[in-house]
Order: structure tokens, then C-alpha cells, then sequence
């Protein structure tokens, strides 16, 4: 998706990967039937919303 | 009876995020592609903590799902929002 389309549709792929990734930890969490590894989807949720927040405000500074 | 609730409820949050990431890849706007995320972050997330609760109730593991998809439903609008934002203002000085 970044390479074929703008960057905007990029990180709009980033937000749904993100969103992904954090399921995907959450059911492994469940399959290893460890509570310690449901702290890794909190973060993962965290430095997601930090990383597409960064990357707007970044593309927001090339617009005049 | 409840292993088949879980089942169901996990694949109905599966083939949601699958429908968000084929209309994420299939529309043509940001905008419309912007949709697709943020059903992604309700949808699905919501069938799949369903599915978690169903199997631990409200033990340890479920309120940490819990905390994670509370997270993701506080946090995915604000970013869809701000790449909204950004998609408007560079389609106005175009």
C-alpha cells in the first residue's frame, strides 16, 4: 500500500496494521495462557496511536 | 457449548478485519480507505474481546483485554481523525 499509493494511504494502512497487531498479540496471549503477555497488546496499542500521530503531524508541516 | 461461541465470535472478528484490509486495499480515496480503519478498530476488536471474555470471564487475562481494545476504541478515532484531517488540508491546497 505505501508503495503503490500517496503516503497518507500508507499510514492509513499503518493505523489498520496496528489495530491488526494488537489482535493478533492479544490471541497469542490467550493461546500461551499467560497473563503477562496481555501487557504486550496495551503498549502495542500505545506506540501505535504515538507512531500514526507522528507521522499526521509530519505530513501535516508539507502543506503551506 | 460456550467452545463454540468463542469460535464463532473469534471468526466473525476475523473476517471482519479481513473485509476492513480488502476494502482498505480495494478503495480508490483515502477517505473511503479511512472507513475501512476505523471499522477495523471497533468491529473486529469488539467480536474478538467478546470472544476472550466468553472463555476467562472477568479474570486477570479478560480485564487486560479489556484495558487493550478499551484502548484501541479511546485511541483509533483520534488517529483516524488526524489523518482525516491531514487528507482535508492537503486536498485544499491543491
Amino acid at each position: 500500500m505505501a508503495l503503490r499509493e500517496s503516503e497518507l494511504d500508507g499510514v492509513a494502512a499503518l493505523e489498520l496494521g496496528g489495530a491488526i497487531a494488537t489482535l493478533v498479540l492479544l490471541c497469542l496471549g490467550e493461546a500461551f495462557h499467560r497473563s503477562a503477555y496481555f501487557d504486550v497488546p496495551v503498549v502495542c496499542v500505545v506506540l501505535t496511536w504515538i507512531g500514526v500521530l507522528v507521522f499526521t503531524r509530519f505530513f501535516a508541516k508539507d502543506v503551506p | 457449548m460456550s467452545n463454540v461461541a468463542v469460535d464463532v465470535l473469534l471468526a466473525i472478528g476475523v473476517a471482519a478485519e479481513l473485509l476492513c484490509c480488502i476494502g482498505v486495499v480495494v478503495m480508490r480515496t483515502t477517505a473511503d480507505r479511512l472507513h475501512y480503519v476505523s471499522a477495523g478498530y471497533t468491529v473486529g476488536p469488539f467480536f474478538v474481546l467478546a470472544a476472550l471474555l466468553v472463555r476467562e470471564q472477568l479474570s486477570q487475562i479478560g480485564l487486560d483485554a479489556l484495558a487493550a481494545i478499551f484502548l484501541l476504541f479511546l485511541f483509533g478515532p483520534v488517529v483516524i481523525h488526524a489523518t482525516a484531517r491531514v487528507v482535508r488540508l492537503r486536498e485544499e491546497h491543491k
